[in-house]
């Protein structure tokens, strides 16, 4: 079966985005309006709706660039994962029920629409919109450069296709994605995610048990060889040190409430009283996915110290080295599978939130009303995302390989200095100012492209989102606190008492 | 103090203990190494050095943020909170965290001095208590948030009153609907 590896594993692949087509199509059935094509209806049940959540934020990163930290800094990155679980329960108890709130009683379509309804105020939903836009280009494009990427890898083994260049394998996966994203809006989206996350969570288990066979003596060897060679790198904070985790912890455990996309999946379910169960399926997804994020880390990490591998090109070489190297040809087929679904789950979503964006959001706060036939422009709007998200992707990859990176890097931080005061804290506290949160967006996102631009180093390994995010948060509450109280539109306090 | 004036004074010290981290001696030595064998791998060097004057401010950086953490989780329940007895679940959460968290902070200090460790599937006692410990025991608040949903997060009353507002809203539409 080892011969047929390439083809089995391509095999997968071709399965799962004819799946993801079928879904688009399906979809395109059920999406009449603008409602249904940014929020679904808000007609979604529990499974959906926490599938949904986990893929979204489980991207590529996770199968990819996760156990690549692991090689690289040994036990450093689990505060990434860890501190996720603690986030979850930060967003669940704080803003998943105000949102779903806002979003059925001001019929929402988009997270800025719930913003400029909390706040009365055009400029917040201006600045909210902005900051999902840029933070939208910037990860999109890394997901989009990853996923022709691992295609191209694929498609270079077979003989057919063993000079395909990356701008055919960027246009190939684009078209998938973008096929399902334009016919069903994120109704496409939240149930290709069904699969994509079910398949994440089986190829993440499995090869985790895979992961521990690789070496006879299981994970007392793994961790046995890594601490004799470094002791660091087995410690508690890895190669990173005390203050670099710590940084991570809040940027993560807090940040996950600001992100848009996480965010908007959480408006869309059915019933408020139903989202009860929601976390336990996230959180049981996520520490699933994160098991493959360690694990192979540590063992790729292990094996070439002991010289039973040889060394790495490059530390995000982890995992598919792993897969070709120590996975049966099935299992392999099935990571890859849910590598791709890791990808395409999370660049979905920004597609839908990048398109409400420039069609809905933008267009309302700069001339007070949305596009004519906003369904069509929507549609239109999701293409136009795509394409110049690709075109970046690729003008990057082949004249500056900095501005990918860069913007990759800078969405996360972006995503929750600017929006978790906004949103997360604000929709709690009535006493938040619409100006607070204008000069808490403007100042996350200035501090955020100073630091990436300038390519600022902090002392100690403080990450430069984490204060983004603390500077963001102080101003938030001090400009409100020393602000007059501000008058609240009866329905926002209605909901707010709640 | 209320919710968001506490929230606002951990906040200034987590900022005060921010620029003490910064100021703080051995900044030049706190970064990790390139690993003298193996290319695309880190070393940490000598970890009692560099943590010499960092492991404290580093406990306290944690323990403020989970203390944070907390008191965001309360301020979206806070109507509820008092009397159905979703603060002794919180602060009971938070305590357990706090412990593990210290103890996790003490004995890697042991640790890095070269002290004797136990070890737990190879890992010494710091690293079991991170993986082992903490990273199950993270998802605590996500059992609280199922377990406790109905009493502290949206009860029947909150669905019954959330209905009316909506029943409200329903009728002002269609009248200024009929109207115009």
């Amino acid at each position: 079966m080892d011969a047929l590896r390439t083809e089995i594993v391509l095999g997968f692949v071709i399965v799962y985005m004819g799946t993801c087509i079928g879904v688009g199509i399906w979809a395109m059935r059920r999406t009449r309006s603008t409602r249904d094509f940014f929020m679904a209806g808000r007609d979604i049940g529990i499974i959906v709706t926490g599938l949904a959540i986990f893929s979204s934020i489980m991207s590529g990163f996770g199968f990819v660039g996760g156990p690549g930290l692991v090689y690289s800094m040994g036990i450093a990155s689990i505060w990434i994962v860890l501190t996720a679980a603690i986030g979850w329960g930060v967003n669940d108890f704080l803003i998943a029920k105000r949102l779903r709130m806002f979003a059925g009683f001001f019929d929402t379509v988009s997270l800025p629409d719930a913003v400029a309804a909390r706040y009365g105020n055009e400029t917040t939903r201006l600045l909210t919109a902005l900051a999902i836009l840029l933070g939208v280009m910037g990860y999109l494009a890394t997901q989009i450069l990853a996923m022709a990427t691992v295609l191209q890898n694929i498609l270079q083994e077979t003989t057919a296709f063993a000079e395909i260049s990356l701008v055919a394998c960027v246009m190939v996966s684009l078209s998938v994605l973008l096929f399902y994203c334009v016919t069903g809006g994120i109704l496409a989206s939240v149930y290709t995610d069904v699969f994509q996350g079910s398949v994440m969570i089986v190829a993440a288990g499995l090869v985790f048990i895979a992961a521990w066979l690789a070496l006879p003596g299981g994970p007392t060897e793994v961790m046995q060889t890594i601490a004799a060679d470094d002791p660091e790198a087995a410690g508690p904070w890895g190669t990173v040190g005390i203050i670099g985790c710590m940084s991570w912890m809040f940027m993560f455990a807090v940040g996950v409430a600001g992100q848009p996309h996480l965010l908007t999946k959480s408006m869309m379910i059915q019933r408020l009283r139903d989202y009860r169960w929601v976390p336990a399926l996230t959180v049981f997804g996520y520490m699933m996915a994160s098991l493959l994020w360690v694990g192979i880390g540590l063992v790729m990490r292990a094996l070439v110290l002991q010289g039973t591998h040889p060394e790495l090109a490059t530390a995000d070489a982890a995992a598919p080295e792993f897969l070709q190297h120590y996975a049966h040809p099935l299992l392999a087929g099935v990571v890859i599978a849910g590598l791709f679904a890791a990808i395409m789950s999370t660049a979905d979503g920004f597609l839908n939130i990048g398109a409400a964006a420039i069609v809905h959001d933008i267009p309302i706060a700069l001339r007070g009303r949305s596009l004519e036939h906003e369904l069509y422009w929507a549609r239109t709007g999701t293409v136009i995302i795509g394409v110049a998200a690709a075109a970046f992707a690729l003008y990057s990859h082949y004249q500056n390989a900095r501005l990918v990176a860069l913007l990759g890097a800078f969405g996360w931080g972006t995503f929750a200095a600017a929006l978790v005061p906004v949103v997360a804290v604000g929709f709690n506290w009535k006493r938040a100012t619409a100006f607070a949160a204008n000069i808490a967006i403007a100042t996350s996102l200035s501090i955020n492209f100073a630091v990436e631009v300038f390519n600022i180093s902090l002392p100690h390994n403080i990450h430069g989102g984490t204060l983004a995010l603390l500077v963001s948060l102080l101003l938030f509450f001090g400009i409100s606190l020393a602000s007059p109280a501000p008058k609240l539109d009866p329905a926002v306090e209605a909901l707010m008492d709640l | 103090m209320k919710l968001p004036q506490l929230i606002f004074a951990l906040l200034m010290m987590m900022a005060l203990v921010v620029v003490g981290i910064m100021f703080a001696p051995g900044a030049d030595i706190a970064a990790h190494l390139p690993h003298p064998r193996i290319g695309a791998m880190f070393s940490g060097g000598d970890g009692a050095a560099r943590h010499a004057s960092t492991l404290v401010l580093g406990w306290a950086l944690g323990a403020i943020q989970l203390l944070i953490f907390t008191t965001f989780m309360a301020l979206g329940i806070r109507k509820n909170a008092s009397r159905r007895g979703f603060v002794p679940t919180l602060l009971g959460c938070t305590a357990m965290l706090l412990v593990l968290w210290t103890a996790v902070v003490v004995t890697y200090g042991n640790y890095a001095k070269g002290s004797e460790d136990i070890l737990v599937l190879g890992m010494h006692a710091s690293t079991a208590l991170v993986l082992l410990g903490f990273w199950p025991l993270s998802t605590i608040f996500t059992v609280a948030f199922v377990i406790g949903f109905d009493r502290w997060v949206y009860t029947p009353e909150d669905d019954a009153a959330f209905e009316r507002l909506l029943a409200e809203r329903g009728r002002s539409v269609s009248r200024s609907k009929d109207n115009y």
